[in-house]
C-alpha cells in the first residue's frame, strides 16, 4: 500500500494577540492510497488546523507533511497552490461554493486555475456531476438547491481535478441526518472505487463509516485504530 | 489561469451588482465624455472653417483688404465687418493689380442686399455681392452652370447675375434659369450662370448669395466704397512680402494707413490658438474627473473584495494563486473603467451627432481624443486597482475562508 499522506512531527502555534496558542503539539501519523480515515476530537483538538496543514493552506511551524512522498512544508505560496490545484480535493462543513456560479460553473472551478481546454473542462465537469447524481441540476445556482445537493455539487468539485486525496471537513455538520446518510454513501462509494478520503468529524456514527479514525487531544494523537464499520450504505444506525 | 477567463469572470462579478457598477464608472464617464464632446467639436468647428474658408477662396494664401482701421471695426467671428464709409476703391483695386507682381487676383466686394422679381415671383436675399471676375480665380470651381464675369461684364457695366443655388432654386425652380432675365431692384438682370453648393457658414446659408459686376454694383447700390477684399498670392511667392507690398501701394495712394491688412494664415493661426487654449482645460478638468473617478474605483474595489473574501478563500482552497486573484481584482477596475470609457464615447457620438444635424456640420468622435481616453480610462483602471487587487492576493487562505481578515 503506497502511501499518500505522511505528517511527521507536525507543529503549529496560532497567536491569538499577544498570547500563543498551541494547536499541534507534535503529531505523527501515515494514510495509505485507498483508505478511508476519520479524524475525531473535541473542539479545540487541532482537527482542523492539521486539515489546513494537509491541505497546503497553511505553513506548519515544524515538522513535515509528506503528500504523494513530497515535502509540502518546504514549498512557497504558489507551489502549495499547484498543489491544492492536483492533488487535494476539499470538502467543507459550509460548502464554501460561490453562489453566483451555477453548479456547473462551481465545479469547474477548479480547472480555471489549471491549464486545460474549454472541452476537457466541459467534459469532466459534467462526468464528476453525473457521479454525484445532479446532472440534471447543473445550470441551477447553489441557493436554488437543497443542503445535500449543495453538498454533492462540493464532492463533485473535489474529484473534477481526480485528487490525490479528498480532505473533507465536517461534511455532514450543516445537513439533517438523511441528506448526512447521503453524503455518506457517496464517500463510501468513492472510497471502495480506491478513493483516499480525510474527514474530519465530532459526530460519532459518521466516524463510524469510516475504516480507520485517528482521535485527537490537545494536537496530539490520542488513539489511532481501525474501524468496524457499523453503518451500512444505505442508513445510519 | 489564462487571460481570456479573467474578463468573463470581471463582468460577471460587475453584473451581480449593476447600480454600484454603473455610479462607479460615473467619474470616468463624465471624464471621457467631456474630454471627447468638447474636442471633437473644436476640431469639427475648426476643419470646417478651415474647409470653407478654402471653398470660399480663403486659403493660406490669401491676405484680406480692409477699408477701415481695426478700432473701428467690429469682429464678427473670423469676417471683420466695416460699418463706417471704406477708404479702399476700385481705383486702390486696380493699382493692387498693377504695381504688386506677386498678386493673382484681388476680389474686391462691394456687398449690398436685394430683391429679385421673376414674373410673379419675387425673392428677397441678404448677401448680394458686386465684384470682378477675379471671384472665379480665387474660388475653385466657382461655376456649376453657365459662366461667371468676364472683363467685359465689368468694363461695361452689364447687366448680369451670377445666382447662388438657393436663389436660383427659389426664382426658378427645377426650370432653366440661364438667359432667363430677372428684376433685381426693379432693373433687369440676364442670369449667366449659377454657383457650385458654398455650404452654410455659421449659420448662414451661402448659396442665399449672388453675384453682379461691381461696377453694376456700385450705381445699383449708390456706393463705391469696398468694404472688403481678398488678395491671393501667387504661387512660390512669400505672402507676408506680398503684404507688405500691397501696404506700401495704399499708403503711397492715401497717404495714411486707413486701412487694415490681415494674412489669412493669421486667422489660422488664431484659431489654433483658441484650440490649444481650449484643448488644455478641457485636459484639466478632464484629469480632474478621472482623479475623482479612480478614487471612487479605489473604494468600490476594497468594499468588493472585503465582501468577498470568502470567495478568496474558496478559490485559493482549490488553487488559484495570488497571481489569479490579483488579476482577477485588477481586471475588474480595468473593465469598470474601460466600460466607463467606451460609455462615455458612446454618449458623446450620440451628442455630436444630435449637435451636428442641428448646426447642420458634420462632427464625429475625434480619433486622437478617443485614444486618449481609452488609454486614461484603462490606466485609471489600472491604478485603482492594483492596491485592492494586491489586497485580495495577499490574503491568508485559512483566514480568507473562515471570512476573517
Amino acid at each position: 500500500m503506497s502511501r499518500v499522506v505522511k505528517v511527521e512531527d507536525l507543529h503549529k502555534t496560532y497567536m491569538l494577540g499577544k498570547v500563543q496558542v498551541p494547536a499541534l503539539r507534535g503529531l505523527s501519523f501515515e494514510v495509505g492510497k485507498g483508505e478511508f480515515v476519520s479524524i475525531t476530537g473535541a473542539s479545540g483538538c487541532g482537527k482542523s488546523t492539521l486539515m489546513h496543514l494537509i491541505g497546503c493552506l497553511d505553513h506548519p511551524n515544524s515538522g513535515a507533511v509528506y503528500l504523494d512522498g513530497t515535502n509540502v512544508s518546504k514549498l512557497d505560496d504558489n507551489q502549495l497552490a499547484e498543489i491544492r490545484n492536483k492533488k487535494i480535493g476539499f470538502v467543507f462543513q459550509t460548502f464554501n461554493l460561490l453562489p453566483r456560479l451555477s453548479a456547473f460553473e462551481n465545479v469547474e472551478l477548479p480547472l480555471i486555475y489549471g491549464f486545460f481546454s474549454v472541452q476537457e473542462m466541459r467534459e469532466r465537469s459534467m462526468a464528476v456531476l453525473e457521479k454525484v447524481g445532479l446532472a440534471h441540476r447543473a445550470e441551477h445556482r447553489p441557493p436554488e438547491l437543497s443542503g445535500g445537493e449543495r453538498q454533492r455539487v462540493a464532492i463533485a468539485r473535489a474529484l473534477v481535478i481526480e485528487p490525490a486525496i479528498i480532505l473533507a471537513d465536517e461534511p455532514t455538520g450543516n445537513l439533517d441526518s438523511k441528506s448526512s446518510e447521503e453524503i455518506m454513501a457517496i464517500f463510501q462509494g468513492l472510497n471502495k472505487e480506491g478513493a483516499t478520503i480525510i474527514m474530519v468529524t465530532h459526530e460519532h456514527d459518521i466516524a463510524n463509516c469510516t475504516k480507520r479514525n485517528i482521535h485527537l487531544k490537545d494536537g496530539q494523537v490520542l488513539s489511532d485504530q481501525p474501524v468496524k464499520q457499523v453503518c451500512l450504505p444505505t442508513g445510519r444506525s | 489561469m489564462r487571460i481570456f477567463q479573467v474578463f468573463p469572470i470581471a463582468m460577471r462579478a460587475l453584473r451581480a451588482n449593476p447600480l454600484r457598477s454603473v455610479l462607479t464608472m460615473l467619474g470616468v464617464i463624465i471624464g471621457v465624455f467631456i474630454v471627447i464632446t468638447t474636442v471633437s467639436m473644436g476640431e469639427g468647428a475648426k476643419n470646417f472653417v478651415y474647409d470653407q474658408m478654402s471653398s470660399m477662396g480663403a486659403g493660406a494664401n490669401t491676405i484680406g483688404i480692409y477699408g477701415a482701421p481695426e478700432t473701428e471695426q467690429e469682429e464678427l467671428g473670423m469676417f471683420t465687418v466695416a460699418f463706417m464709409k471704406s477708404s479702399i476703391t476700385r481705383r486702390d483695386i486696380d493699382a493692387i493689380k498693377e504695381r504688386v507682381p506677386a498678386v493673382e487676383a484681388v476680389t474686391p466686394v462691394i456687398m449690398g442686399t436685394g430683391e429679385f422679381k421673376y414674373g410673379k415671383k419675387t425673392y428677397e436675399t441678404p448677401f448680394i455681392y458686386g465684384t470682378t471676375e477675379d471671384y472665379a480665380k480665387m474660388v475653385p470651381d466657382l461655376v456649376y452652370q453657365g459662366r461667371f464675369f468676364t472683363p467685359t461684364d465689368i468694363a461695361y457695366r452689364k447687366r448680369v447675375v451670377f445666382l447662388g443655388q438657393k436663389v436660383a432654386k427659389n426664382i426658378f425652380g427645377d426650370f432653366p434659369a440661364i438667359g432667363e432675365t430677372v428684376r433685381l431692384n426693379g432693373v433687369p438682370f440676364k442670369v449667366i450662370g449659377i454657383m457650385k453648393d458654398m455650404g452654410s457658414m455659421f449659420g448662414m446659408d451661402m448659396n442665399e448669395q449672388a453675384a453682379i459686376p461691381i461696377t453694376t454694383a456700385e450705381y445699383l447700390f449708390d456706393k463705391t466704397e469696398i468694404m472688403e477684399s481678398w488678395a491671393s498670392v501667387r504661387q512660390g511667392y512669400s505672402v507676408p512680402k506680398a503684404e507688405e507690398a500691397i501696404r506700401a501701394v495704399l499708403l503711397d495712394r492715401h497717404g495714411e494707413e486707413d486701412f487694415q491688412l490681415r494674412m489669412a494664415t493669421e486667422i489660422l493661426d488664431q484659431l489654433d490658438m483658441i484650440m490649444d487654449v481650449l484643448t488644455a482645460v478641457v485636459a484639466a478638468i478632464a484629469a480632474i474627473s478621472l482623479l475623482v473617478g479612480s478614487v471612487g474605483i479605489m473604494n468600490i474595489m476594497l468594499v468588493s473584495v472585503s465582501e468577498r473574501i470568502i470567495e478568496i478563500g474558496i478559490r485559493k482552497s482549490v488553487g488559484a494563486r495570488k497571481s489569479d486573484i490579483f488579476l482577477q481584482f485588477l481586471s475588474e477596475a480595468v473593465t469598470i473603467s474601460f466600460m466607463g470609457g467606451a460609455t462615455g464615447i458612446m454618449f458623446s457620438a450620440l451628442v455630436l451627432f444630435l449637435m451636428g444635424n442641428y448646426a447642420g456640420l458634420r462632427l464625429v468622435p475625434s480619433l486622437n481624443a478617443v485614444i486618449m481616453s481609452v488609454t486614461a480610462a484603462v490606466a485609471v483602471g489600472i491604478v485603482s486597482g492594483v492596491y485592492p487587487a494586491m489586497r485580495a492576493a495577499r490574503l491568508d487562505p485559512v483566514e480568507a475562508l473562515r471570512g476573517e481578515v
